[in-house]
């Protein structure tokens, strides 16, 4: 007597111990922990460090940084105006006694004396052939008739920044004349207008992150995929255990369905912590350049409530990468593919940072789209749309079911060996059952 | 060349890693001394992890000693790793060949690599085509040869420059029937040739086929050394397997009285 | 036969590798397909996707009305007249609602108001969903009457309203104000400082710099990209094909290898480079996108070349840098794995070029990526200044250089082929890794974990940070340092000369045994005390003298932190701020760490000393203190090489911090003097001395 029939293996516990195998030895290879574990937590905090010096130094040495100014007219009939914008000029950049910089920073103001067309006072402030710099990185010009001109050069650092502190000086002075001009205490404005901006520092948060973090979840999601997706698929075929695994006695759909199971895992556990890392940083960040007043953090509800949207995510993201990935034969050629196939998800995942997309009926069966904005909606807090929000879900759900279909349809192919039909053949196949033997 | 020289000669070489897990050091080798002669082939013989691969990658000067010497031709191989590289021809049984290239341009390559004028480069793949019948498959990428044409393509790139000395890491591992004879042929023609060949294995009936001298190495150490007869005379054994255990009994209750 | 190899060989057979190596990337024509030209395809459609989305969004906002109710009961006639035809005459977005506003005004004159407040507002009205309440408050005290603009600020609508309605209103308080100023004077006298801006610029200037401004990120990006699948290729693919070990058997230099595989990658990045431009410039001819830049008259021949010029040995330094990493990883995946990080300090370091008003000066030439890229942008600005030009070309082409021999170096067959560490055979390289790595974790432990702590309360999350952490770190390193040290260390003999080797005891593992006598090391500390106002003057010269081309950007709120501070007492502060980073900083860096670096024996001397006082200036988080902690941690470090134990630079670095507590807080103690620099006398003739050999070992 030969043994006898096998008790029936049912799917979900196949699916359950493929899931286990796969993340038990997902998880113990570096890359992946690198990817899961190390990275978001290490590399976004660090980035944002580099970032903050980056600019530290940069604002440094703006503020260092002298530009030269020059006062000319059109005439003798308004010369005298230009002579005294002239003077209040040096008086208000003229470093003040106690050896702190000037407020407007360091700027010297040069009186031009003779009348000058605009043409001439252009060449002030462009450099001429032969020489290292220009006369002057700026030149207020006074027209006979009408406004001073601030002749600037655009393509000099110098010229541009000089623009911008010309631009505050003369406000200031604007102020100071009127000032001037009036009795200690006297106002003459007739009508204050007040900005009264109802939201809290933590509603601030939520829109930051509403606006931010639909679009990330849904990058994290095709990057937690990646990885999986090419090791479990094109890496298995490299490493030569597909044999092995196509000869295990259960339902194939199991086995792959298992892998697919694994993937949505790792992905998950990667967008998770991608979030704390980034939520963690970004909190981190913005307390240290100043607007403590802006809280970044995420509520066990918002949570709560994303969580289902991640779950209908991954899967979609893992179903469409290994499917793709099942395609190469190497772990390289998957690489590659997949680096492409990223681009599929990028751009719609934009939708969540665009302020005038809203979640509607037509807007939510969009794939990805339609899951960003649901998200973005979700973390706002405030009321709930639950009928565009159950639409988003119900039509996503369907497209990761159909791509996770589509994927183990693909994985279900003939054992490849090294003459194997091409990635175009394996899809028809695929697709057109009566081909296949 | 006024005396005869030795193809390789190595005196107490050892090696010793640090072993990544345990943190404690690994004698891969422990003062191995054995020498071998042009004309010659000789068979490094053991079980797996016995420090036969340590001892062709010193030679190959892959893998630098950690005391000892050895040289190749008369060369230090760390005194002089390029000339001694230039002499040799070396294969292992995981050497792989590049998948895009076609067997030709393999050769025409690593022909350049050692220095071989155009003409007379092209010259010798043609001769080697011949040598080891591989025009019909001349033209063909590397990935898309069966693993014989692959072997054959192997080792004309081992010995394209005709070094003095080859050597051969478990030459025959992995290898059907038909290929393994190609293997054992053309070793044999080495050795016609006045050319040594030093090669391991841990196929016992090779050994005893093709060996001038054999070395019995076991833990990192030079158990015996010499011809099949003489091995045979020190240990009173027939065959190599016996004269393997027995070489390998002795060892053991030699360590266990020290 | 024995002659030897010389240059003109090696550059001979690298270009042999480069051709076989380029002949064998060529043929991989699926995976050409996917790294290279899948992305020149890409890029341009995702940009025209997004653009697309972009003006979508931007339609529907155009689409969206916005209402908001509007009470000016408190504003006189004519000014409400003003206001409403002001707001009205515009027919963007926002549709005013007139109607009375129960209790608003009360509110917005007493107190804030909250959003169920707003919410009951808006809803009191007929259903309507008001976004906003603009509401007048009547002249009061002097005051004038006041517009009030009640919205949510973090929410689409209350966004657009706020930038949609204030901005008018502004300018319609500001004319009104003007015309009172001319009513009262005769005329504004803000008048006269009014002006508009005049580019002067000439049209290539202002297109190059505009394509100036993106270029180097562009750059950088596809170089890393398009160099990468090459150096993986040729690096990591080499060793996962079985290919390697053949290569490296072969009578040809490693660094003929390496040269002529870095060729190959550096190829590759530029043709990918121009690949990636060609398909940018044509798509934007085809009027797919707008690039900004492009006008009729292009940036010119000559600037183009310039602009190559400079940016050239940016282009090896990012090769280089790909091979490096790609050799070092033991397989293709590996390889990749160092990617994503390698592309987002590149972009970081690349960014400034974005700025416009960012100018190229001769310290940001220094910055490798950075300096280049202004370069880059000023020579299609047409504004290269040649100085700090020249600066960054050297610079990077420095950087470049080693890049470049650190490849040959990495292609070792030795480090390639052995699969158990080769590292054994020097003494203590294993203590040496694991130092490194421990005062890295701790550097990102005290950044993430004692941030967070500090931020939740500073002096306790301080105390946490130090103690805890910091401390932690260093106990765990000398434990594991003294239990891992392995029997090869054991086995080997220490470097005599140097008088540091294996470690002996967990007292050792911390330098805080007393070689030379306990007395010896009582008069170290006492003088370092004597020496620390001193050495504060001269970090206060060196803060000053950095200050002049690196000063503090203002804006930073240290109020805060000062009023935290008010409320502790005099030995607080310095339990707090002196004598707690002085015990267990020196522990960890100039303890474990140091001692853990000096355990290996090929190390020498300087490298661990500076080391050590890298990761002690990249603790202190700014680059504004990491000159100053820089030279502080270096001198911590010889001064405890040289007394053989950590005493001196724990009392030196707690009274150094001390002296800026002290100064802060007792006015009446000058320890500006100049007659302190005597006190440095003792502690110089002390280390004079030299250095007390160790304990014997075992």
């Amino acid at each position: 007597m030969g043994p006898g029939r096998s008790p029936t293996i049912r799917l979900l516990p196949t699916i359950r111990l493929v899931a286990l195998k796969e993340l038990r030895s997902s998880l113990r290879d570096s890359q992946t922990l690198l990817y899961t574990l190390a990275l978001p937590l290490l590399l976004y905090p660090a980035l944002f460090w580099v970032m903050i010096q980056v600019s530290s130094l940069l604002e440094s040495r703006r503020q260092v940084r002298e530009v030269s100014v020059a006062v000319a007219y059109e005439g003798e009939p308004v010369a005298a105006r230009a002579a005294e914008l002239g003077a209040r000029l040096e008086r208000a950049t003229s470093a003040p006694d106690d050896g702190t910089e000037p407020a407007a920073g360091r700027l010297s103001v040069e009186s031009v004396g003779s009348p000058r067309s605009q043409a001439e006072t252009n060449a002030l402030v462009l450099v001429p052939d032969g020489e290292k710099r220009a006369a002057f990185d700026l030149v207020l010009w006074l027209p006979n008739e009408g406004e001073w001109v601030a002749v600037h050069n655009s393509a000099q650092p110098n010229s541009a920044l000089a623009l911008t502190r010309v631009e505050t000086l003369l406000a200031d002075e604007a102020q100071r004349a009127r000032r001037e001009a009036l009795e200690e205490g006297e106002s003459l404005a007739p009508l204050a207008v007040e900005r009264r901006d109802l939201a809290s520092g933590r509603e601030q948060g939520a829109y930051l992150i509403s606006v931010m973090v639909p679009m990330l979840i849904v990058l994290m999601g095709v990057f937690g995929a990646f990885y999986p997706a090419v090791d479990l698929t094109a890496g298995e075929r490299e490493r030569k255990c597909e044999e092995t695994t196509l000869l295990l006695p259960v339902p194939r759909a199991g086995l792959w369905l298992g892998k697919l199971a694994a993937v949505a895992v790792l992905s998950l556990l990667a967008t998770a912590l991608n979030l704390f890392g980034i939520v963690f940083a970004a909190n981190h960040l913005l307390a240290m350049v100043g607007a403590g007043a802006i809280e970044v953090t995420l509520g066990a509800r918002e949570l709560l409530l994303t969580l289902p949207f991640a779950l209908v995510l991954v899967i979609l993201t893992s179903a469409v990468l290994t499917g793709l990935a099942s395609l190469t034969q190497t772990f390289k050629q998957g690489q590659s593919l997949l680096g492409g196939a990223q681009m599929l998800f990028m751009a719609p995942a934009l939708a969540s940072t665009l302020p005038g997309l809203e979640l509607t009926a037509g807007t939510a069966p969009t794939p990805i789209v339609g899951l960003a904005l649901a998200l973005r909606s979700v973390l706002r807090g405030g009321d709930l749309e639950v009928g565009l929000l159950a639409l988003t879900l119900a039509s996503h759900a369907v497209y990761a079911l159909v791509a996770a279909w589509i994927a183990v349809r693909l994985l279900a192919g003939e054992l490849h060996t090294a003459s194997d039909p091409s990635a175009l053949d394996r899809l028809r196949a695929a697709f057109m059952p009566s081909r296949r033997p | 060349m006024s005396e005869p020289q030795l193809a390789v000669e190595t005196e107490r070489l050892a090696k010793t890693y640090l072993d990544r897990a345990t943190k404690e050091p690994v004698h891969a080798l422990k003062e191995l001394s054995l020498s071998c002669r042009y004309g010659e082939i000789y068979g490094l013989l053991g079980p797996n992890g016995a420090g036969k691969s340590t001892t062709l990658r010193i030679l190959s000067t892959m893998l630098a000693p950690s005391s000892g010497w050895a040289k190749v031709d008369g060369l230090d191989v760390r005194e002089e790793p390029l000339e001694v590289r230039r002499r040799i021809g070396f294969l292992s049984a995981t050497t792989g060949l590049y998948a895009r290239l076609t067997p030709r341009e393999t050769l025409q390559y690593f022909g350049a690599l050692h220095g071989m004028e155009p003409a007379a480069l092209e010259a010798r793949v043609d001769e080697l085509l011949d040598a080891f019948r591989m025009h019909e498959f001349a033209d063909r990428r590397c990935e898309h040869l069966s693993s014989g044409q692959k072997q054959r393509t192997s080792i004309a790139r081992a010995v394209l420059h005709d070094p003095p000395l080859l050597i051969l890491d478990e030459p025959t591992t992995g290898l059907d029937i038909l290929a393994t004879g190609d293997m054992i042929e053309f070793i044999e023609a080495r050795r016609d040739s006045r050319r040594c060949v030093l090669f391991s294995t841990h196929v016992l009936s090779e050994a005893e086929r093709l060996c001038d001298r054999i070395g019995v190495i076991h833990h990192g150490r030079l158990l015996a050394s010499g011809t099949l007869a003489e091995l045979r005379e020190d240990t009173g054994e027939e065959w190599l397997d016996g004269i393997f255990k027995a070489l390998v009994r002795r060892a053991e209750a030699g360590s266990a009285t020290t | 036969m024995s002659r030897r190899p010389g240059s003109g060989d090696t550059l001979r057979l690298a270009l042999v590798v480069a051709k076989g190596e380029f002949r064998r990337l060529l043929r991989d024509k699926k995976a050409i397909l996917l790294a290279v030209v899948l992305p020149i395809l890409a890029y341009p459609a995702f940009l025209l996707a997004s653009q697309k989305l972009n003006s979508l969004g931007q339609r529907q906002i155009e689409e969206r009305e916005v209402l908001v109710a509007r009470d000016l009961g408190g504003l006189p006639a004519p000014l409400a007249e003003a206001v409403r035809a002001r707001l009205d005459a515009r027919d963007e977005g926002v549709r005013f609602d007139e109607r009375e506003i129960a209790g608003a005004r009360e509110v917005l004159e007493t107190k804030a108001p909250d959003k169920e407040r707003l919410r009951d507002w808006a809803e009191d009205a007929r259903g309507e969903a008001y976004a906003g309440l603009l509401v007048a408050l009547a002249a009061k005290d002097g005051a004038p009457p006041a517009l009030h603009l009640v919205f949510d600020g973090a929410g689409e609508d209350g966004i657009a309203l706020s930038t949609q309605v204030l901005g008018p209103l502004r300018q319609l308080a500001d004319e009104l104000e003007s015309e009172a100023y001319a009513a009262r004077l005769g005329a504004d006298p803000a008048v006269s400082f009014a002006f508009q801006s005049f580019d002067a610029a000439p049209p290539k200037d202002r297109q190059g710099l505009a394509l100036g401004r993106f270029l180097p990120l562009i750059a950088v990006l596809v170089l890393l990209s398009g160099g990468a699948f090459a150096a993986i290729d040729t690096f990591a693919g080499e060793r996962e094909q079985g290919t390697l070990e053949t290569l490296l058997s072969q009578p040809v230099p490693t660094i003929a290898l390496a040269w002529g595989k870095y060729l190959v990658v550096l190829a590759t990045a530029i043709a990918a480079w121009i690949g990636n431009v060609v398909s940018l410039v044509l798509s934007a001819s085809l009027g797919l996108f707008d690039l900004p830049g492009l006008g009729v008259e292009g940036p010119g021949t000559a600037r183009i070349l310039l602009a190559g010029l400079v940016f050239l040995p940016t282009v090896v330094l990012i090769s280089a840098s790909l091979c490096f990493l790609a050799a070092r990883a033991r397989s293709f995946r590996e390889a990749q794995a160092y990617l994503l990080p390698a592309t987002l300090v590149g972009a970081a370091l690349a960014s400034p070029a974005a700025a416009a008003d960012v100018q190229l000066d001769l310290l940001l030439a220094l910055v490798p990526l950075a300096g280049p890229s202004l370069a880059l942008r000023d020579a299609f600005a047409g504004n290269l200044q040649w100085l700090p030009a020249a600066l960054a070309f050297l610079s990077s082409s420095v950087y470049a250089a080693l890049a470049l021999r650190r490849i040959a170096v990495t292609l070792d067959a030795e480090r390639l082929l052995a699969s158990p560490s080769p590292k054994g055979m020097d003494a203590g390289a294993d203590t040496a890794q694991r130092s490194i790595r421990t005062a890295l974790v701790a550097v990102a432990a005290v950044y993430l974990a004692g941030g967070w702590l500090q931020s939740l309360d500073l002096v306790w999350g301080l105390v946490a940070t130090l103690w805890g952490l910091v401390l932690g770190a260093a106990l765990w390193l000398a434990r594991a340092n003294l239990r891992g040290r392995g029997t090869a260390d054991r086995a080997l003999p220490a470097n005599a000369a140097r008088g540091v080797g294996p470690i002996t005891s967990l007292k050792d593992a911390l330098q805080v045994c007393t070689p030379g006598g306990v007395s010896r090391h009582v008069a170290l500390a006492l003088s370092a005390v004597f020496a620390a106002p001193a050495l504060a003057q001269a970090g206060r010269h060196l803060v000053e003298l950095q200050s002049r081309f690196l000063p503090l950007p203002g804006g930073a709120d240290l109020e805060p932190i000062a009023r935290a501070l008010e409320s502790l007492s005099l030995p607080a502060l310095v339990a707090l701020f002196a004598i707690s980073p002085g015990i267990t900083e020196e522990l960890l860096f100039r303890g474990a760490v140091l001692r853990g670096l000096f355990a290996r024996a090929r190390a020498g001397i300087l490298p661990p000393l500076v080391f050590q006082a890298a990761v002690f200036a990249v603790m202190h988080a700014s680059i504004h203190r990491l000159a100053i902690t820089f030279s502080l941690g270096l001198l911590l470090g010889a001064i405890t090489y040289r007394s053989g134990a950590l005493w001196t630079a724990i009392a030196l670095h707690a009274a150094y911090n001390a002296c800026a507590v002290l100064t802060d807080r007792v006015p009446t103690l000058d320890l500006a003097h100049p007659l302190w620099w005597l006190g440095t006398l003792p502690l110089a003739l002390l280390l004079l001395r030299p250095r007390p050999a160790l304990r014997a070992r075992p």
